[in-house]
């Protein structure tokens, strides 16, 4: 006996389907388009494969003429691409295949009714062109029990293989949403690392304020405003990705006018914000992280007088924000090394490729500048 | 009791003043803003005590130390320098945070109320006993009788205490004059040994003698050396 309508000698290619996007991914609508289309092509093209090798299976002693044959086959073929679909679309609204744990006994009784289905389609087909040559044959029972299965051996493959794909998408959607979380996470630790206040510097102001309640309450008491405004500018830094240069600079201000009561003469700083840059936006502390590294590495280690400068112009599009001590550029310490790159890389996301941060001794000063290119600061702008 | 008050920050030092009002036992002798000052004032003053910055400008406060013949009694003060008083033996000496609390103030002054008592008032606080060393980042405030052997290494002594080899920027020759004799012997050019450490006394090369001491350290004495010895005792 020959088998008739053949399904595939060498089991085809079936059809591996994409799935749309598990909700709650990054572009969902595009990924939704790209993976229907991609449906579709594995689709298509796996019961194409699977007609091709179906109809060039088909022997010279094949049952009556062979167009009929052929017509049979494709027919059947297509029947199998819309069940087929069906059979995805019904998996889906049942939620039986998005889950870890598919309900297999259901599903595997599933693909008996498509595979019985798809026989009765064949039949039919097969009496209407072919005038039932398939079953008129002596064992036509053994025919058809055959065709059941090995129809149910390609939906069941064909099942298998939507599983797969689809499981492997999921497990990239969880990678991705695992480095989304990374990147939240590191996020989260730089800023709470930047509303940090600098303990050393905290304690210490506390001790002259505590010297000055007795000897200058006036000056005390401006102290106490200027130390709470620095640290509610700080905690702020918290929140937001980018800050006004303005309220930035009264951080700075602040931050000096109490290290000079630490400091006296030693500390003599300056500060020149030109005029109509109020409104810049930059990452919050940017500027004080510099201000208070000068400090450290130009006064404190200071016996005499140690100038600080602290500016703001633009330059062309660009603003430049430059912060300078007198003294000299030690050897840079491995962690100086990082601060700047992580500065530099963060300045890079918010303001992208032309926004960078330098360092650098010249003249005796050491020179600290942030650059901030036109296109980034509109964009950062906008994104507040 | 006289104190001297070492701090770069002016108010910092008016502070510190202004709490020790409350305790009239104490006479400020002087301040100093930094290290150059603080050498030159604990040379001239010679106090009993010193309230002593952590971090200043030309150096910390344990180089300062470290850098001086004569170590007095000291009292750290400092803002917030985790690492500084990770590095250090904190329980050898007395340190308080600013801003300082009064209470933990009279605590520590009470504390060395009493170390001082049964010293008689005329002795230099020097005779304390205690050397400060600072190696690399680590620092220790070492009682002489609980120093071992002392190994000279150039310009440098290594100096053996419990597990503890560190390098003293001192020659051999500066820490003998230092030390008690009835306590420390020169075995040789190289090495000063802390007699109490001696186990066992053999023989060596030569007419010279070997000595072993706690940990079974060997230490080989001179043969100059070992006949002063066996002189001194009768040998």
């Amino acid at each position: 006996m020959t088998m008739p309508i053949a399904a595939p000698e060498p089991f085809p290619q079936s059809p591996p389907i994409p799935e749309p996007a598990v909700p709650g991914t990054a572009s969902q609508s595009g990924q939704a388009t790209t993976s229907s289309r991609d449906y579709w092509l594995c689709q298509c093209s796996g019961w194409a494969i699977l007609s091709v090798i179906s109809v060039m299976s088909t022997g010279q002693d094949a049952l009556g003429p062979m167009w009929r044959m052929t017509v049979v086959k494709l027919l059947v073929m297509g029947s199998g691409l819309l069940l087929s679909h069906g059979w995805r679309l019904f998996l889906r609204r049942r939620g039986w295949i998005d889950r870890s744990d598919p309900p297999v006994p259901r599903i595997l009784l599933g693909l008996i009714a498509l595979s019985v289905v798809q026989v009765s389609v064949l039949v039919g087909t097969d009496v209407l062109i072919r005038d039932g040559a398939l079953i008129a044959d002596s064992d036509a029972t053994t025919i058809v029990i055959a065709l059941c299965v090995l129809w149910y051996a390609v939906f069941l493959m064909w099942t298998l293989m939507y599983a797969v794909v689809l499981s492997r998408r999921r497990a990239r959607c969880f990678e991705l949403e695992k480095l989304e979380l990374e990147v939240s996470v590191k996020d989260a630790e730089l800023r709470a690392l930047q509303a940090q206040v600098n303990p050393h510097f905290f304690f210490n102001s506390m001790n002259s304020i505590r010297a000055l309640i007795y000897q200058d309450p006036d000056t005390a008491a401006q102290a106490v405003g200027q130390l709470a405004g620095l640290m509610r500018h700080s905690l702020r830094a918290g929140q937001a990705p980018t800050v006004r240069l303005a309220d930035e600079v009264a951080a700075v201000n602040a931050y000096l006018a109490i290290e000079r009561h630490r400091f006296d003469e030693r500390l003599q700083a300056e500060v020149e914000i030109a005029p109509g840059l109020d409104a810049v936006p930059i990452p919050p502390m940017a500027l004080q992280t510099l201000v208070e590294n000068a400090v450290k590495h130009g006064v404190e280690p200071a016996i005499g007088a140690c100038r600080v400068r602290v500016s703001a112009v633009r330059d062309g599009g660009r603003v430049l924000l430059t912060v300078a001590n007198q003294g000299h550029l030690k050897q840079a310490s491995a962690s100086t090394r990082l601060g700047l790159a992580n500065t530099a890389k963060r300045l890079a996301l918010l303001f992208g490729a032309g926004a960078g941060c330098t360092l650098r001794e010249a003249d005796g000063w050491v020179v600290a500048q942030v650059v901030l290119p036109q296109e980034g600061i509109q964009e950062a702008a906008c994104a507040r | 009791m006289r104190a001297l008050i070492v701090d770069d920050e002016r108010l910092a030092r008016k502070e510190l003043r202004r709490l020790l009002g409350a305790h009239p036992a104490l006479e400020i002798v002087g301040e100093a803003a930094n290290p150059i000052e603080a050498r030159a004032a604990i040379g001239a003053l010679a106090p009993d005590l010193v309230f002593l910055d952590v971090q200043m400008p030309g150096g910390s406060g344990f180089d300062l130390l470290a850098s001086l013949d004569a170590t007095p009694a000291v009292i750290f003060t400092t803002a917030f320098d985790q690492y500084a008083l990770r590095a250090f033996d904190v329980s050898a000496l007395d340190y308080l945070l600013k801003p300082i609390e009064p209470a933990r103030l009279a605590h520590a002054l009470r504390k060395f109320d009493a170390r001082l008592q049964p010293v008689p008032a005329a002795q230099a606080p020097a005779a304390d006993g205690k050397v400060f060393i600072k190696d690399g980042e680590r620092c220790w405030f070492v009682a002489l009788e609980q120093i071992m052997l002392f190994e000279s290494e150039g310009n440098y002594t290594r100096v053996y205490f419990e597990a503890n080899r560190p390098l003293l920027l001192r020659t051999l020759n500066q820490l003998e004059a230092r030390l008690d004799p009835e306590r420390f012997l020169r075995v040789s050019r190289r090495q000063i040994v802390n007699l109490d450490f001696v186990t066992g006394i053999a023989p060596g090369p030569g007419s010279g003698m070997v000595l072993t001491l706690k940990g079974d350290v060997k230490v080989p004495m001179s043969r100059r050396r070992a006949a002063e010895f066996r002189q001194l005792n009768g040998l």
